[in-house]
Formats: structure tokens, C-alpha cells, sequence
């Protein structure tokens, strides 16, 4: 690679960087300034001094610390749920033979392209007759299975030998103890995958929880977002609001970012 | 085939979750929704059989054909800038430059954001009175409507969402790129190919069918696009920005219509289900 390639690449590369990077910057040193720095005739980069008004607000005006109970209950609910389950179905379609396992598996990925939209307007109407209605089981149980995840953990249940299932089971184990005591515990990198997967899928939906649990308690982070305007009257402070919401999550990505690689690049790329 | 009786009584036990959630969260409200379609329906009235009325409505009505306009226009461009640029992008980051880390993460923060938080970023920036237009008169140029203006804001949402999106695809490429045989690059270079041809003729054909995956991915996260102009523009200005799926929110919730609202329910499944047959024509022929 000559010098002046490497110069074009790094060039391309902290263009990139910069345009991916700065709308991050500019809501943190935006959530410090005022109104009249904001909309000053020249770009303001930095703050002036730094100002907590908005921060101030944001925490008085709008039940932050609510609105993040009820994604964490959410989300971690339907984390635990859902790896558990497709872990459970991914196993039997990869080590098991069973009456209608072809039949099951076709459903499955017959699902994949099915968009959720397609059956929110059938689930609205059975959830309502069932007053699912702004509750956490009504918010998550659409969430809870995902045809995404069985399919993952088929995958990845097939690279764990299947003699380990023969020798367990000559050795008396039942079928099901032979899935919880060692394949489960075999599959950790798998459930962390599909953990850190469904977490932030089920952290980041909208349109759902909006439209089953629109009640002010019952808001999920991002539903509560979306009518931050409402509330929030001026830039600072939705810059404000994103900035508290996005720090943790965005260190737990950043922290996480193995597994999420892992879960992104597992559909696409085969051995 | 005792034992293969007893494995199947173990193996519907592992699967009782996910066969009832299967059942009724999955298969049924999807039959349900193609039966609502050909009904009129609310909240507090029964669904009183149709027919095709439903669609013949939905075939006159301008707002539905703005949406299905709009949604594939959006469509068409975020496919084509997030099947390509993260691949570029891709390619230079395959190099070994350092602080590549340093980059991925840069990359990663869009990824690592909701698409709620995403929107209300690039509303605040994009604003009339927003850094970007203070940026622009700062500069000499003249001040623009951007979200107040149909074009503009259409192709804001389209520049945000293949923003938002590069982290995400780069990172399947990048994955793909590390599974080009090494030998096959390095017989091209002595050759004497240059890198772009390399690249041209050796890693974009070894990488073909993640290519092609992207395509398809991208294609169906495409066409659900709702959040960005739910947030930024609320479809407007007049229509411009209204996608298929706000639009069955629209019909579907707010306006309690259910059977309408499933109506364009099944038109958004049999495009996405034609979409995906297209795509694994083109797929295939691309492969051969």
C-alpha cells in the first residue's frame, strides 16, 4: 500500500467518522447551551459555560426514571423469556427428531419475512379483548418469540457435536436434561448473542408499546421520547433528554459490541 | 420408532413456548388480519363482511397512493446507499491502518442509538433554526426550509437512515471480506491488476452473495419505514414524507378503521413477499 493510499484511506475513513460522529457531539455541548447560543448568527461548537437548566427540566418535567423502569422490566423480561424459548425450540430443530419437524421448521422461516405490521392491527384488537391494554405482559408478549431468534439458535445448536447427546442419554439422562445440563450451558456465546440481540430490538421498538400501552406510566423510554416535544419546549432540552438516554445505552453497546457483531454478521455469513 | 415417539413427546415439550406463541401471536392474527381486510370493522362494532371494497377504496384513494409513492421512492435510494457505501467504506476499513477501532466505534454510535433518538437528532440539527442552517449562512449560503419543504425533508430521512444503518451493514461486510481467499488477491496484484481491479474482479465477486443479503435485509427494513417521518415530519408536508405503514397506523389507530387498516395490513405482506421473490431472482442471477 503505498503513502499516498494510506493517506486517501484515512482521509475517506475520518470523514466518515466525523459525519457518523458529530450529531453525538453537537446534542452534548448543545444540552449545555442556551437558546440564544443556539441560535447565534455564528455555529457555536462549545458552550459558553456550562448550563444544567436543561438537564434540570428534563428531570423535573418529564418521569425519566420511570420511563426507563419500564423499558428495563420490558426489555429484560422479554430477554429472559425469549432466549430461553427459541433457545429450547432452536435445540429441538437442530439435535431432535420429531413428527413435523420439517413442517415446524418451513413455518419458521416462512415468519422471517412476515412484518410484524402485518398483525398489529389483529393483535391490537385480541389484546384489547383480553385488557392487555397498558400492561407490561400486553407491551412484551409480541416480542417474546422471534422467528429471528430460532432460526439463530438452530444454527448454532448445529455446531455443538451430537454425541454429546447419545453419550448423556446412554448414560441415562432424559431428554430434557440432557438440553438444560449440557447444551444449554454449552450455548453461552449463543445466548449472549441472542441476549444482547433481543434486548435491543425490544429496547428500541416504537410502534407497539405505543400503540398497546399509551398511558402516561405505562411509557416505554422510547414511546416517552416521541411525545418529548410536548414537553421538552426548546432544542436544549431535547438535546438534554437525548443525551441522558443515550449515554447508558450506547456504554452497554459499546461494551456488548462482541455479541452484537456476532448476532449481525451469524445470518449473513456462513463458514 | 418407540424411541422416536418418546423424542418427539421431549422435543413438543422443548417447544410448547414457542409452537403457542407460534399459533396464537404469529399465525393466527396474520389470517385474522387477511379476514379484517375484507370486513369493516371498529373498536366497538363487529366486523360486517365487505368483499373487495376495502381495496377498490384503497386503489382511489390519494393518500394511499402517496404512500406507496413515497415509500418506494424512499425505498429505492436507502437500498442503494446502504448496499454501497457501507461496502466502501467496508473495503478501506479491511485495510490495516491503525486506530481502526477508533473508527468502528464512530461507526457504531448511530447503530448503538434508536431510531427515536435518531430522529429527534437530526430534527434538532435540521431545523430552521437548527446548526445546519446556521452553518449554511455562516458561510454565505442561503438559509433552507429542510424539513418544512416535502423534497428535503424526504431526502433528510434518507440521508439518516443509511447513516444510521452504515455501522450495521459495514460490519456484515467487513465479516465477508475477512473470508476472501487471501492467495486469490495476491495471485491478481502479481498479475499486475491495480487494487480496484482487484477489488472489481476478486473480492466484489467472492462477496456476491452477502451482497446480495444486504440487499434483501435493507429491502425489507426499507419498506416498513415508519419511525423517521412518525417523529420528523409527521408525514408531512403535505403527504410528502407519509409512509405505507404511518399510514396504517393513520387508518389503523387513529381512526379506528380496522378493516381498512388491515387492508393496506395486506397489500405492505404481498409487496414484501414479491420484493422477496424478486430479490432471489436477482440473487440467482447474479450468482451464475
Amino acid at each position: 500500500m503505498g503513502r499516498v493510499n494510506r493517506l486517501l484511506f484515512y482521509l475517506v475513513l475520518t470523514f466518515f467518522a466525523l459525519l457518523a460522529a458529530f450529531p453525538f457531539y453537537y446534542m452534548i455541548v448543545g444540552s449545555f447551551m442556551d437558546a440564544v447560543e443556539i441560535y447565534s448568527r455564528t455555529p457555536n461548537l462549545w458552550p459558553a459555560s456550562f448550563d444544567f437548566d436543561a438537564y434540570e427540566r428534563i428531570f423535573n418535567n418529564v418521569p425519566m426514571a420511570r420511563y426507563f423502569l419500564n423499558s428495563a422490566i420490558v426489555s429484560g423480561g422479554t430477554t429472559v423469556i425469549a432466549v430461553l424459548a427459541s433457545s429450547a425450540a432452536g435445540y429441538c430443530f437442530a439435535h431432535l427428531d420429531f413428527i413435523g419437524k420439517r413442517f415446524w421448521f418451513a413455518l419458521v422461516l416462512a415468519t422471517l419475512i412476515v412484518p410484524f405490521q402485518a398483525r398489529i392491527i389483529p393483535l391490537f384488537v385480541m389484546f384489547t379483548n383480553y385488557n392487555l391494554n397498558n400492561t407490561y405482559a400486553g407491551i412484551m408478549i409480541p416480542g417474546l418469540i422471534s422467528a429471528f431468534g430460532v432460526f439463530m439458535m438452530s444454527q448454532f445448536f448445529q455446531s455443538v457435536p451430537a454425541e454429546l447427546r447419545e453419550a448423556a442419554i446412554l448414560d441415562g439422562a432424559s431428554e430434557l436434561g440432557v438440553f438444560f445440563r449440557i447444551f444449554l450451558p454449552l450455548a453461552k456465546p449463543g445466548v449472549a448473542t441472542l441476549s444482547v440481540f433481543t434486548f435491543i430490538s425490544s429496547w428500541d421498538d416504537l410502534l407497539w408499546p405505543m400503540i398497546i400501552a399509551p398511558n402516561p406510566d405505562m411509557r416505554t423510554i422510547q414511546v416517552g421520547l416521541a411525545f418529548i416535544r410536548q414537553t421538552a419546549m426548546t432544542p436544549d432540552q431535547v438535546m438534554a433528554a437525548i443525551v441522558v438516554v443515550s449515554i447508558p445505552v450506547i456504554i452497554a453497546f459499546l461494551l456488548g459490541q462482541r455479541y452484537f457483531v456476532a448476532g449481525i454478521t451469524s445470518g449473513a455469513v456462513k463458514e | 420408532m418407540a424411541k422416536s415417539i418418546r423424542k418427539s413427546r421431549a422435543a413438543y415439550l422443548l417447544m410448547l413456548p414457542f409452537l403457542l406463541h407460534f399459533l396464537f401471536v404469529v399465525a393466527y392474527p396474520m389470517f385474522y388480519s387477511l379476514y379484517l381486510s375484507l370486513t369493516e370493522a371498529g373498536l366497538n362494532t363487529d366486523p360486517a363482511f365487505v368483499g373487495l371494497e376495502n381495496f377498490t377504496t384503497l386503489a382511489q384513494d390519494t393518500d394511499f397512493r402517496a404512500a406507496l409513492g413515497n415509500t418506494f421512492y424512499f425505498a429505492f435510494f436507502a437500498v442503494l446507499g446502504e448496499t454501497v457505501l457501507p461496502l466502501v467504506v467496508a473495503l478501506v476499513m479491511n485495510q490495516a491502518l491503525h486506530g481502526r477501532v477508533i473508527f468502528r466505534t464512530a461507526f457504531f454510535l448511530p447503530v448503538a442509538t434508536s431510531w427515536v433518538i435518531v430522529s429527534l437528532m437530526w430534527s434538532v440539527l435540521f431545523s430552521r433554526n437548527g446548526i445546519v442552517n446556521v452553518g449554511l449562512a455562516w458561510v454565505g449560503l442561503s438559509q433552507q426550509p429542510f424539513l418544512g419543504d416535502g423534497q428535503q425533508a424526504m431526502w433528510i430521512i434518507i440521508a439518516m437512515s443509511i447513516w444510521k444503518n452504515l455501522g450495521y451493514y459495514m460490519v456484515i461486510y467487513l465479516a465477508a471480506l475477512q473470508s476472501v481467499p487471501q492467495d486469490l488477491v495476491d495471485a491478481a496484484s502479481l498479475d499486475g491488476a491495480g487494487p480496484l481491479r482487484v477489488i472489481w474482479n476478486v473480492t466484489i465477486p467472492s462477496i456476491r452473495p452477502v451482497i446480495y443479503f444486504v440487499l434483501s435485509i435493507a429491502t425489507i427494513g426499507s419498506m416498513q419505514l415508519f419511525t423517521q417521518p412518525f417523529i420528523m415530519t409527521n408525514g408531512g408536508p403535505l403527504n410528502a414524507t407519509l409512509s405505507i405503514v404511518m399510514l396504517l397506523y393513520r387508518k389503523g389507530f387513529v381512526e379506528l378503521a380496522f378493516g381498512y387498516g388491515s387492508a393496506i395490513a395486506t397489500v405492505l405482506l404481498v409487496l414484501l413477499i414479491l420484493l422477496s421473490l424478486l430479490n432471489r431472482r436477482l440473487g440467482n442471477l447474479i450468482a451464475h
